[in-house]
């Protein structure tokens, strides 16, 4: 008897052990109730990276298995934490001594002192490419960087579509305040940086669909150490009616050309559900500013900007391409590679 | 001649070569600046201007003159409108991808574009054409028959670079 009832004890121990350890783990890691089964699918996304000095596409594989956190504050999604250097005096969440001058109606403010983070991850770039006419044409964006060399951008930044030819980078300005270099390279606080691949989705050269519009540079210096970089995250549940704000290099007119520029607004519904891969917003921004974050009060970034097509909302016509569990997981693993090996992965 | 005479007029020189050099200078800042003109009731620049514009088996070409010394930013894919009873109408197919080509034309440069009609259009009919080959913004109107319609709107503070091609029946057949 006595037998009997030390072994229901030990049974009850063991259950009640197991079923705590497995709460505790339900509050940091959460898988994707879709995909809850006794086999869990893998995704994979097929990488191509271009090898800026010798020309050289090689593709290879980013293989995962969807896997999302809760959040403190209920939500469910994935999270990789940035970095800012260390600045005396500074208030670094402010970007330091950072000072604004609006220009008439227009939102966008004019950030005068990039070389403070967050604006000083905020990276201006030119490129130069062949069309689909032979006529060599030159263009650029934004980018935003995730790692210490390692930034993102748009991929119709660094490859067009039309042509099927990847552009290559003229310049890449970290913190970029004017035209040119100005005297004693003023207008390039953190110089111009050679960039050595590129790498985004294979099915960009192809497909039209938003979600595969983003692309990583890999740097030949490790200049985040002295500029910082950004957090980014997915969160599962669209946002809504929450303040973002995009930072990046306008071209139009209407503003001083590579000048920093920065405008917050309202990201809109519509009718997205968890799935979209895009965000709607009335964030004012212009050409040029391909590629530039969309980030939070926190600096955490959820969006790459994209471009000002929406017919069916034209209050709203601006969007951006939403940072996805897939583009989430991919820049991960880029960046985790990318700082291990320095080199092509598998 | 007394040395502090020697060293006034060396001074004198000096700041006529500066004057010089400033109104030089100056002018030529003015005149590369270009004018400012409102035509078609779309803000131009008299040195930022679209050239050599034609039509030819499907294709339109034309070529991006920037005459001023500024780079600035233009489209691949421009905004076309068709004029119908008198008022231009955004005619682009609202299905095509459009995304800031971030493309930059530097000061005193110009180059050559070619764009294919029956990718951009919803459909390629005879008329007068307008191109606005710089970002637009497009807003949504009623039209004077009560429906819901898509046009370009222009912004007084900005400049637009605008071409003008015409296609009729012999071009198309």
């Amino acid at each position: 008897m006595k037998k009997l009832f030390c072994f229901v004890l030990c049974l009850c121990m063991i259950g009640g052990m197991a079923l705590s350890a497995s709460a505790a783990t339900d509050l940091f890691t959460v898988e994707n109730p879709a995909l809850i089964s006794t086999e869990v699918p893998q995704e994979s996304v097929e990488i191509a990276t271009v090898d800026l000095t010798t020309g050289e596409t090689t593709y290879s594989t980013i293989t995962y298995t969807p896997e999302l956190t809760l959040f403190s504050d209920g939500t469910v999604g994935k999270f990789h934490q940035g970095w800012f250097p260390e600045v005396s005096g500074d208030s670094l969440q402010d970007g330091g001594a950072t000072t604004y001058s609006v220009i008439g109606s227009d939102e966008r403010t004019k950030v005068t002192n990039t070389k403070n983070w967050p604006y000083s991850a905020i990276c201006c770039f030119g490129t130069e490419y062949t069309n689909k006419d032979g006529e060599l044409k030159e263009s650029g964006g934004t980018a935003w960087m995730i790692g210490s060399n390692l930034a993102v951008t748009a991929a119709h930044c660094i490859y067009d579509r039309a042509s099927g030819n990847d552009k290559s980078i003229i310049g890449f300005w970290p913190g970029k305040k004017g035209e040119g270099n100005g005297f004693f390279n003023s207008h390039n606080p953190f110089g111009n940086i050679a960039v050595t691949k590129i790498k985004y989705p294979v099915n960009y050269q192809t497909n039209s669909d938003v979600k595969y519009d983003w692309a990583v540079l890999v740097l030949a210096e490790n200049i985040g150490d002295e500029t910082g970089w950004f957090s980014y995250s997915f969160r599962q549940s669209y946002p809504t009616n929450q303040t973002y704000t995009i930072t990046g290099y306008p071209f139009d007119d209407a503003v001083d050309k590579y000048y920093m520029y920065t405008a917050s607004g309202i990201v809109c519904t519509g009718d997205a559900d968890e799935h979209a891969t895009t965000y709607y917003h009335e964030i004012d921004t212009e050409s040029g500013q391909s590629g530039a974050p969309m980030y939070d009060s926190d600096y955490v970034v959820y969006g790459i900007h994209r471009g000002n097509s929406n017919p069916d909302d034209p209050d709203n016509p601006n969007y951006a391409v939403r940072i996805t569990l897939e583009i989430h997981t991919c820049l991960e693993r880029i960046n985790e590679i990318e700082e291990i090996t320095g080199s092509v992965y598998s | 001649m007394c040395i502090r005479k020697r060293f006034f007029i060396v001074l004198l020189v000096i700041l006529a070569l500066v004057c010089i050099f400033s109104l030089v200078f100056g002018i030529f800042a003015y005149v590369t600046e270009g004018k400012r003109y409102v035509a078609d009731n779309i803000p131009q620049n008299s040195r930022l201007y679209i050239d050599n514009i034609y039509y030819e088996n499907g294709s339109v070409y034309y070529t991006i003159v920037n005459d001023t010394r500024h780079t600035i930013g233009y489209e691949e894919k421009p905004h076309i409108e068709r004029k119908e009873n008198g008022v231009w109408r955004l005619c682009n197919d609202t299905s095509v991808e459009y995304y800031y080509d971030g493309n930059r034309l530097h000061k005193f440069k110009q180059t050559r574009c070619r764009i294919e009609l029956d990718e951009l259009l919803d459909q390629v009919v005879e008329g007068e054409y307008r191109l606005i080959a710089t970002d637009v913004n497009v807003s949504k109107r009623i039209s004077e028959s009560g429906e819901s319609e898509l046009y370009c709107s222009f912004e007084e503070r900005r400049t637009y670079i605008v071409g003008y091609f015409t296609l009729t029946e012999d071009m198309l057949s």
